[in-house]
């Protein structure tokens, strides 16, 4: 029956059965490794929880491998197409929790740091203490936009490709974060606190 | 305009810096492929799903029968009967239900009811 037959190869077509083989896997692990930290950075800064950010980064992966031949084969688009993802998921755990005044809270500066020396300690608790007031003083679309240029490095028209937005915006809206930074850091440096 | 251009490496030391103090998260990549094939069936049973609508509608949308044309596959007697492709072999004998009695042969079909009908030949 030709209506049969043009199921059966419609089917795989979806990319639904998407099993991998062990290379596959191989691969997908070392681009997990090498990306999960910051892509859980990124998670924490805009869900403002480690443990959550956590979880999200597991759905992230868990989802990017739906699609694994396409991010193994382009591995340029890969990294903010994860992102794109990472997004998505921080969203959807959004809607689900209880609805905050303020979702971003600096929860964990103080946690287990790599740092190496106690003076890169406790520098590097400062810096966190203070990039994260100044990330607290920024919308969630503005904030998850600063990150991603200058944490993540990614170029303008990819942030504009992921968050869905206009070029020009994306240019605006990372402008005025930077100045909510610089104002942030400016004032620590006045008085010792932000 | 805004000046994209602008120098950024300043920020970008900083959130270095940051991003080396922040704890990081232990990484377990059986725990990520676990949570993928569970999404697995899921995703299966909604692309069958579709997949069944898509033939489905084909189905009822697609005419049941171009009609007014006799393709190859089909000669239709003046009586309504109707002889398959499949049956067409030289010589070979038809009783349909009527008792009518038919030849078949390549090039036409003759029937003892003085109906003939040419076949199509390619």
């Amino acid at each position: 029956m030709t209506t049969l037959a043009s199921l059966s190869a419609l089917t795989p077509a979806l990319g639904i059965a998407a099993d991998a083989s062990d290379v596959e896997r191989e691969r997908f692990t070392f681009l997990y490794e090498r990306h999960a930290p910051r892509v859980h950075r990124f998670l924490r800064d805009l869900l403002g929880d480690s443990a959550l950010a956590a979880d999200a980064t597991q759905e992230t992966f868990a989802r990017a491998f739906h699609r694994h031949r396409e991010i193994l084969c382009d591995r340029e688009r890969a990294v903010p197409w994860i992102f794109g993802i990472a997004r998505n998921v921080s969203l959807e755990m959004r809607k689900a929790r209880t609805r905050s005044a303020r979702v971003f809270v600096a929860s964990d500066a103080d946690g287990a740091s790599p740092a190496s020396s106690p003076e890169g300690d406790l520098l590097g608790r400062e810096v966190v203490r203070v990039v994260d007031l100044a990330l607290g003083k920024l919308s969630d679309d503005r904030r998850a936009m600063l990150l991603l240029r200058l944490d993540h490095e990614l170029s303008y028209d990819d942030i504009a490709t992921l968050m869905g937005f206009s070029l020009a915006k994306v240019k605006v809206e990372i402008h005025r974060a930077r100045e909510v930074l610089r104002e942030t850091l400016d004032a620590y440096k006045r008085g010792g606190s932000p | 305009m805004i000046d994209d251009a602008s120098d950024e490496s300043l920020e970008r030391e900083l959130f270095g810096v940051r991003a080396r103090a922040l704890p990081t998260m232990t990484l377990d990549i059986d725990d990520v492929l676990a949570r993928a094939a569970r999404m697995t069936p899921v995703r299966r049973e909604r692309g069958m799903i579709a997949a069944w609508i898509a033939a489905a509608a084909c189905i009822l949308l697609a005419p049941s029968h171009p009609t007014g044309v006799l393709d190859d596959a089909r000669a239709a007697y003046s009586d309504g009967l109707s002889c398959p492709a499949s049956a067409m072999e030289p010589m070979a004998s038809l009783s349909p239900g009527d008792g009518a009695m038919c030849a078949m042969e390549p090039s036409h079909l003759v029937c003892d009811r003085d109906v003939t009908i040419s076949l199509a030949t390619p």
